[in-house]
């Protein structure tokens, strides 16, 4: 039985895993002070003292808005700091104090009431409009709101907190203060009602190595401080009074995790070298910059592939040159210059943008995404390249354009770099070396790999898409997803094709799809004379370790033999039998 | 008193950002500023009147300043408005 067929007797909450890990213990609900607060009737003596205090806290907060600000100075970039900024004009706007004040004194209540019903008004009024770029920030005003109220309570009243005892953090949402006020070391999980995978809150929690779910709707009022918790930060389970049947099963949960995490390192120790001495290339795929960490961790040769559709999916409009150059540079200049392979927005297919709208489309797979979408809006792929040609500061950048079905799309998106790259010039900026690619994940850029391979440096193979297409199947669709995979004697065909048709060609082939992590593809693609892969980092360990049992010089023997099998499984069997030891070598690690 | 109309050029409105580039331009004016759009009339020093106006790229709004040096600071607003993002 698996774990969600136990689940099914329990109190569970699905929400969104933000942070992976397991644990167990009792919940601490962060009762904002925003709750704690009735509103209490003021005598008219004590009107004049409330508004002081008022006046002393809203101090305190600008204070701690300017301090926070400068203690991150270094780590955050223009955009975040510029928060800081507009939390320090809502802590002087002239109307938001004028009303707090007006409510002290004629609706004679207490400060923490009166700014509490003042920042709701603001947020509710805020939250109506209807461009989005006003409307998603109506949070901010509470943000604002609690820096003031926490001020208050730091004047007395109100609820001073200390962790005692290791507990799981439960609150409605997380401001930079509280997770600055809060002991790490006590911390074992947080569930909280809304916050996304992007917030604050997940940035803190993942990179502490702290389990954390987050939309659990209501969280903070269905849970009392001190119920029992089990927390499943890696499918996003928050379990109430778990029986102890399931506490059994996830303290094994939790001991596997914390194996997994050891075995982890562990592996990490390997060098991508084989038995023989071949060494292999290996590169992170990465989607947000909070995994750069990981790819030091990992020991990755660079980043293979830099997602960049993480900056639409959290903006409402088509991000701007200036911010795409700012989270581009963060990526090319961290963990020392390694090579950076930015793909351009893969949006349209199932990705939209929000602000343009997409006609909904019979067959997205077929249609207009990617960089179809993107010659179609010119303007849109020429402010990315500028973006990440401007932030290439030391050379290390590689260009990949996604989706590419012909030479007629090379040699446009050629021209368009020529021109930028004159543009950069004339502004006086320095152009710095960089590498163009394309992916080859459309049949048609296989056929024609040797003709393209004249334009381009490296192709970087699409295993996931380039199945897909040559198969025709929709994985995602489950009547027929069984047809899918990439040991298909037909897919290992179209790779041998791809292989011949770059032999001496000057080219560069690297394999970025799932099939580079999975560990008996990863040998086939081997087999196919592939040596440079790019994964997600936490499978990089294992890989690894797969590669320091392998003996690589007479691997290619194999080819005519895999080349004359009629079946997936075929295939399959054959790499299983043939590198019992190999695969033997990593057979602890649960995929 | 004196007015003048603008128009918003920033691509994307007065959200948050420029807003509040903008309060912290308005708050050094030595007077009052005020901003009127659609016959709203808000305190141009106020980050969340200026929200909640929502006013998009493209609007039309008239200020209205009564202070010191009012050409200079209107000199100052046209650059505000002309910027794109």
């Amino acid at each position: 039985m698996n774990i969600d067929e136990h689940l099914k007797t329990e109190q569970v909450i699905k929400g969104l895993a933000i942070s992976p890990g397991i644990s167990t213990g009792r919940a601490y609900v962060l009762v904002k002070s925003e709750e704690n607060n009735f509103a209490r009737k003021l005598n008219y003596e004590e009107i004049s003292d409330e508004i002081d205090r008022f006046y002393h806290a809203l101090d305190n907060a600008k204070k701690k808005v300017v301090e926070m600000k400068e203690n991150l100075n270094e780590n955050l970039d223009m955009e975040t700091l510029q928060i800081f900024d507009a939390q320090s004009a809502l802590l002087t706007d002239p109307l938001f104090i004028g009303e707090i004040v007006d409510n002290i004194k004629l609706k004679k209540v207490n400060a923490e009431y009166s700014i509490k019903v003042t920042a709701n008004n603001w947020k509710i009024k805020l939250s109506k409009i209807r461009n989005l770029y006003i409307s998603e920030r109506a949070n901010d005003i509470y943000e604002a709101a609690h820096l003031i109220i926490d001020g208050l309570a730091e004047l007395g009243s109100g609820e001073e907190f200390c962790l005692l005892d290791p507990v799981i953090i439960v609150a409605e949402f997380l401001t930079l203060t509280d997770l600055a006020r809060l002991d790490k070391e006590k911390v074992l999980g947080f569930v909280i009602s809304r916050s996304g995978y992007t917030s604050h809150a997940a940035i803190v929690a993942r990179s502490l190595n702290i389990p954390a779910v987050s939309m659990v709707t209501d969280a903070h009022n269905r849970i009392k401080s001190s119920d029992l918790l089990i927390l499943d930060g890696l499918r996003g389970y928050c379990i109430f009074s778990p029986s102890n049947k399931i506490r059994k099963i996830y303290e094994e949960e939790y001991k596997l995790f914390q194996h997994r995490l050891k075995l982890l390192d562990k592996l990490n120790e390997c060098k991508p070298i084989s038995k023989d001495g071949v060494k292999i290339g290996i590169q992170a795929n990465i989607e947000i910059v909070e995994e750069l960490p990981l790819v030091k961790k990992y020991n990755a040769e660079g980043i293979g592939l830099f997602r960049t559709e993480f900056l639409v999916d959290t903006s409402a409009a088509f991000p701007t040159e200036k911010k795409q150059f700012n989270y581009y540079r963060k990526v090319l200049s961290a963990n020392e210059n390694l090579p950076v392979t930015v793909r351009t927005f893969d949006v349209g297919g199932d990705k939209m943008i929000n602000e343009i709208e997409l006609r909904k489309e019979d067959n997205p797979f077929l249609g207009w995404r990617a960089i179809r979408f993107q010659l179609a809006n010119e303007s849109l792929l020429r402010i990315q390249l500028k973006a990440a040609l401007k932030a290439n500061c030391s050379g290390n950048l590689s260009i990949l354009i996604p989706m590419i079905t012909n030479i007629d799309e090379i040699k446009r998106i050629k021209e368009i770099l020529k021109d930028l790259e004159k543009e950069l010039i004339d502004e006086g900026l320095e152009l710095k070396k960089y590498r163009f690619g394309i992916m080859i994940e459309i049949p048609s850029a296989v056929l024609l790999a040797d003709k393209m391979a004249k334009y381009v440096d490296f192709f970087s193979v699409g295993t996931n898409d380039l199945i897909q297409y040559t198969l025709a199947v929709d994985r995602g669709n489950e009547k027929v997803s069984y047809l899918y995979s990439g040991l298909e004697p037909s897919v290992l065909k179209i790779l041998k094709l791809l292989a011949d048709n770059v032999e001496n060609k000057d080219v560069e082939v690297s394999v970025c799809g799932e099939m580079a992590s999975n560990p008996i593809e990863f040998i086939v693609l081997l087999i196919l004379g592939m040596r440079i892969f790019s994964m997600v980092p936490w499978k990089i360990p294992v890989i690894k370790k797969l590669i320091s049992s392998m003996e690589l010089k007479n691997i290619a023997d194999h080819l005519p033999l895999i080349l004359e099998l009629e079946s997936s499984l075929d295939v399959r069997e054959y790499i299983v039998n043939s590198f019992k030891d190999e695969l033997s070598s990593i057979k602890d690690f649960v995929f | 008193m004196n007015e003048r109309m603008f128009t918003v050029m920033n691509q994307h409105g007065l959200h948050l950002r420029p807003a509040t580039e903008f309060v912290k331009l308005t708050s050094v004016f030595k007077g009052e500023v005020l901003l009127v759009k659609d016959d709203i009339e808000v305190n141009a020093k106020s980050i969340l009147g200026l929200l909640s106006l929502g006013i998009e790229s493209g609007a039309r709004v008239k200020i209205r300043l009564s202070g010191i040096d009012e050409e200079k600071f209107f000199e100052q607003l046209e650059e505000f408005f002309a910027k794109e993002e």
